[in-house]
């Protein structure tokens, strides 16, 4: 699906916001073939179906059974190693609407003494589209893990000079080369969330973890009314896959995908549960949800939301030990970055600890330090601890599943699936 | 008449060039778009992201997603379920709307005599309130400890809260018939009023009972205006989408008009949406036509 | 013939009960009791959740269902939730305000000089342009919208989706309203005052200029005011045009947050529009009452006229 949760037709509440984030699986591009026709000119075939190995020479669809390590392109060079950093300049950030704290990036241009600028995008296909025909030259990007090879394979990013970026090493070492870019050929991990449930303790009947299968709590009638799920397909069908029991939640399995839409028809049968995409944040603290499908960002982020009698205290977030939902966000340089030097020496400003966990604590989402932890963030106040859980660790990394994106006959069976739930005739 | 009154010193393009900026202003913003829908649902998809990608040239359109749409919503599919329970809605809806409706303007055009002023005002406010806040009034109304739960317990027909808001048709139907009647009313108070007295007159002095006057005489006079009012309200009923939204917000009564907004929006259902926009418009056309001539028609009768 | 008095009773049927009934309905213009019962009772189920909710705004507890006393906290005096402090409500408020006042300036001129066109038109295309006129007026909302949306997304690509694309599209259905409205006026005026200024002397445009629209003034004027009105309360385009946070008008802000448990501010949000929209709707029709000319005798009021639509 698609929508960014920054995407405005689905926004609602105050500019304090925190960012939400869609699994913006599979972003739209309306002129693929154009960008992939920008790879080389010559051979230019859009790769036939949705994975390009032929003729890109790498896999569109990495997983992490299948990694990938991109090519570095002759025509498409990294920048030399000691460069001073541009000066008389403006360093732009294109990013999604409120997914970095101003103030950092205020900082970070009085340090090198340029003048800076953070525009926006609410959706990947006009992020693209514009970096694509050299409307913006942005220096840093924030691409989903999903599109990168993509990108990649267009040379719309450029391979990034590591002698530039040694807080790389700051960060988790399972995600210091990621399946979808191994070696951090092109991009570093900005963010990482969990897909878990969000509750209201005192409200729920029973707990998640009271249940003999925790995810059964949105099958249960005892909150009717009162649950939320999110409007995203590929989320709740991986919730229910999960439920089930069928631990990947890519699966082509027909079987599985119709049992699944089965399920959720059942759920919203039995309790009334309702679609959204920020009732997460936004309307469980003020009590008018007991339990939703929850991002660990939004879980985070609902303890400065509480009202009608709630408090933070009042909230939870459970997570399964192992094989829950986890993704994470990157940060890139476009090819015709203006100012190339200086955005390397941004990523690694990011990826400072101390940077990295204020920024963490105005977005709400995560960043993958190793500094950062479960206690040091309870302890210093940033997460409270009936929240603790909605803390992603290193280990969840590696044991737990991701949304990747589907071949599009695969897709096409989900979102039919969808389109009768949706419907009302599942 | 004057030669000057007969325009002669006016070159021939005088008033062309008043409606000029109308026109192409509507040419270019109104046709157009429509054009836009038929480029994408006509369109193909892009091989990587099958996102739909418009086709400007009608020579090289391809029909498929338009025609599997139609044969989905004729023949079976989720779509079809839809679209049967938009008609079951909005069917229902336009009904209790006349049959609340008619009398209301019946008695304003014919017998509120001292009262017509204010029963007119009233009838004109929820023109001019918008939809959203008359609907959001009702969501406060409804919800578990509002207004209609406190009376009816109170009054002691229910036991505990009902709640209303999660999924109930009946709720959703009577939010469209609250949503719309203020529009069919006023037209139809408008027919009514311009029926000439002396016919029910005529009527009642041949001997018939008032309730045969209203049947054979009143009637069918008002029949115009009756047809004229269900249009004006069918037309949107059936893109009624926030209705739903806001009083019910569950899949079991989605109505026609969600499905399109919410492929419109998806990565890859545009061409699908857009079938259905088109599907939705051919179905109105003949509603929509049947009004435009109408309103021609009365257009016409102001010109001399 | 308003009567209230009673035809004879049937006389043998005078003395009992079911007698004195069919007696009451046999009067053929008695005021019959049902109808007024129902026509009021609709009017309470009309306009009295709306006026609740108005009400609501006053509250001075945190809820939407419970009156616990009238006061203007969530008028202004919350630091960050009231209707006046909240920015996104703040924000709401200036964006539906912004393209109202947009949506008149614009779509005004375009309309009076479209309807004067349409009047005077003669030779071809005059019933296509009629015709086109019309249109906006009969298609949904939704089929707007969404060709709007796409034509933005795929066409117009220059214009960005959200305040440009917004105004834009509030003007392209406003300006039919104000067609409609002017085209009455013009054709009760009819040409002699024009001709008879011309025949003094007077140039075509000048006779247009000092004699036609002073006297279209208060249809003109009518007209911005119910363009001004139908663009604060639309929700449909709004919402398929929208371009970020920024670009929320109250009707929009009020679509996503009525179901997240609504405070009192979003009623005093939803009754500003209301109020603004009424203060509107009132202007046009007194100014159009005390301006314009009896047509006919008998006419009771402009308020009826309105009904009527026959400004």
């Amino acid at each position: 699906m698609v929508f960014h949760p920054r995407d405005p037709r689905f926004r609602s509440l105050s500019r304090r916001d925190f960012l939400r984030r869609s699994l913006a699986t599979g972003v739209a591009l309306p002129s693929a073939a154009a960008i992939l026709a920008a790879c080389g000119g010559d051979g230019n075939d859009n790769a036939g179906g949705s994975d390009g190995t032929g003729d890109i020479g790498f896999s569109l669809t990495p997983t992490p059974d299948d990694p990938v390590t991109y090519p570095i392109y002759d025509d498409n060079p990294m920048i030399e190693s000691d460069l001073e950093p541009e000066t008389n300049t403006t360093f732009t950030i294109f990013n999604w609407i409120d997914y970095l704290w101003p103030k950092k990036l205020r900082e970070f241009g009085e340090k090198y003494g340029v003048e800076v600028e953070y525009t926006t995008f609410y959706n990947s296909e006009t992020a693209v589209e514009r970096i694509r025909n050299g409307e913006l030259q942005a220096d840093v990007y924030f691409p989903t893990y999903d599109y990168l090879p993509r990108l990649v394979a267009a040379k719309l990013m450029q391979p990034l000079n590591h002698d530039y970026i040694p807080n790389l090493a700051n960060a988790w070492p399972s995600i210091q080369s990621p399946f979808y870019d191994q070696d951090s050929k092109y991009s570093v991990p900005y963010t990482i969330y969990t897909t878990g449930i969000e509750y209201l303790a005192p409200e729920v009947a029973k707990a998640p973890e009271e249940y003999d299968n925790p995810y059964d709590i949105f099958w249960d009638g005892a909150n009717a009314g009162k649950v939320g799920l999110y409007d995203e397909y590929r989320e709740v069908f991986s919730m229910t896959l999960l439920r089930n029991g069928v631990e990947d939640i890519n699966t082509a399995d027909e079987a599985a995908i119709e049992q699944a839409k089965k399920d959720i028809v059942d759920a919203i049968a039995a309790t009334n549960a309702r679609l959204t995409i920020n009732g997460a944040y936004a309307k469980l603290p003020t009590g008018t949800f007991y339990v939703h499908q929850s991002w660990s960002g939004d879980a985070v982020a609902a303890q400065y939301y509480t009202a009608n009698g709630y408090k933070p205290g009042d909230l939870g977030f459970w997570y399964p030990d192992s094989g829950g939902v986890i993704g994470n966000d990157m940060m890139a340089i476009p090819a015709n970055a203006k100012n190339p030097v200086l955005a390397h020496l941004f990523i690694n400003y990011m990826l400072e600890d101390r940077i990295g966990l204020q920024n963490f604590g105005w977005v709400g989402y995560q960043p993958p330090l190793s500094s950062i932890e479960p206690d040091t963030l309870v302890k210093d106040g940033w997460v409270p601890e009936n929240l603790r859980s909605a803390i992603v660790t290193e280990d969840q990394f590696g044991s737990n599943e991701l949304i990747l994106p589907l071949e599009p006959d695969v897709d096409a069976k989900y979102l039919d699936a969808w389109e009768e739930i949706t419907s009302g005739a599942g | 008449m004057s030669e000057q009154a007969k325009g002669v010193g006016l070159p021939g393009w005088f008033w062309q060039a008043f409606a000029a900026p109308g026109v192409i202003w509507l040419l270019l913003l109104f046709i157009v778009p429509f054009f836009a829908i038929l480029a994408i649902s006509m369109g193909t998809r892009d091989p990587i992201f099958l996102a739909p990608v418009p086709i400007w040239n009608p020579l090289d359109w391809n029909t498929e997603t338009f025609t599997g749409v139609v044969r989905e919503i004729l023949f079976g599919g989720p779509h079809q379920v839809v679209f049967i329970r938009t008609l079951a809605y909005v069917g229902v809806a336009s009904v209790l709307s006349l049959v609340i409706g008619y009398p209301v303007a019946y008695y304003i055009a014919r017998h509120a005599h001292r009262t017509k002023m204010i029963l007119l005002i009233l009838l004109i406010a929820p023109w001019w309130i918008s939809y959203l806040m008359r609907m959001l009034a009702w969501v406060n109304l409804l919800e578990d400890r509002g207004l209609v739960n406190s009376l009816l317990q109170k009054i002691g027909l229910i036991g505990g809260p009902i709640n209303w808001l999660n999924g109930r048709p009946s709720t959703v139907v009577l939010g469209l018939v609250y949503g719309y009647i203020p529009f069919l009313i006023l037209p139809l108070y408008a027919a009514i009023d311009r029926i000439d007295q002396s016919m029910m007159e005529a009527s009642r002095d041949l001997g018939a009972s008032p309730a045969r006057t209203f049947v054979r005489v009143t009637l069918p006079l008002s029949r115009q205006g009756i047809l004229a009012a269900s249009v004006i309200i069918l037309l949107p009923m059936f893109g009624d989408y926030y209705t739903q939204d806001l009083l019910s917000a569950n899949p079991r009564t989605s109505m026609f008009a969600n499905a399109i907004s919410r492929l419109l929006f998806s990565r890859t259902g545009g061409a699908e949406g857009s079938s259905m926009v088109i599907f939705l418009s051919l179905f109105l056309v003949i509603l929509m036509f049947y009004y435009l001539v109408s309103t021609a028609r009365a257009a016409r009768e102001y010109e001399r | 013939m308003s009567g209230a008095t009673v035809a004879a009773p049937i006389e043998d049927r005078a003395g009992t009960l079911a007698g004195r009934f069919r007696g009451w309905l046999a009067n053929p213009w008695a005021r019959p009791r049902f109808l007024v019962i129902l026509t009021w009772a609709y009017m309470v189920w009309s306009i009295v959740p709306v006026a609740f909710a108005i009400l609501m705004s006053f509250n001075s507890g945190r809820s939407t269902v419970a009156f616990q006393g009238f006061s203007f906290y969530w008028w202004w005096q919350d630091p960050d939730a009231a209707v006046f402090t909240n920015p996104d409500f703040v924000n709401a408020i200036v964006q539906s305000l912004k393209l109202a006042a947009g949506d008149m300036l614009i779509a005004t001129p375009i309309g009076v000089a479209l309807a004067l066109g349409l009047a005077r038109w003669r030779g071809r295309g005059r019933g296509s342009a009629n015709f086109l006129m019309l249109f906006p007026l009969v298609t949904p909302e939704i089929v707007m919208g969404t060709a709007l949306f796409l034509v933005f997304s795929n066409l117009y690509e220059s214009i960005s989706l959200g305040t440009p694309a917004q105004l834009l599209g509030h003007v392209t259905f406003s300006i039919s309203y104000v067609v409609i409205v002017v085209r009455g006026r013009l054709f009760a005026i009819g040409r002699e005052y024009e001709e008879a200024a011309m025949d003094l002397g007077a140039s075509p445009f000048g006779a247009l200029r000092r004699v036609l629209f002073p006297l279209l003034g208060p249809a003109i004027f009518a007209s911005a005011m119910i363009v001004f009105a139908i663009s604060i309360d639309d929700f449909v385009i709004s919402t398929f045009l929208l371009g970020g946070q920024e670009s929320n008008t109250v009707p929009v802000l009020i679509y996503q947050q009525a179901r997240g448990g609504p405070r009192p501010s979003l009623n005093g949000v939803a009754t500003l529009m209301l109020v603004g929209s009424m203060i509107a709707i009132a202007l046009a029709l007194i100014v159009t009452s005390r301006f314009a000319k009896r047509r006919e005798a008998g006419r009771a009021s402009a308020v009826e006229d309105f009904a009527r639509f026959e400004l």
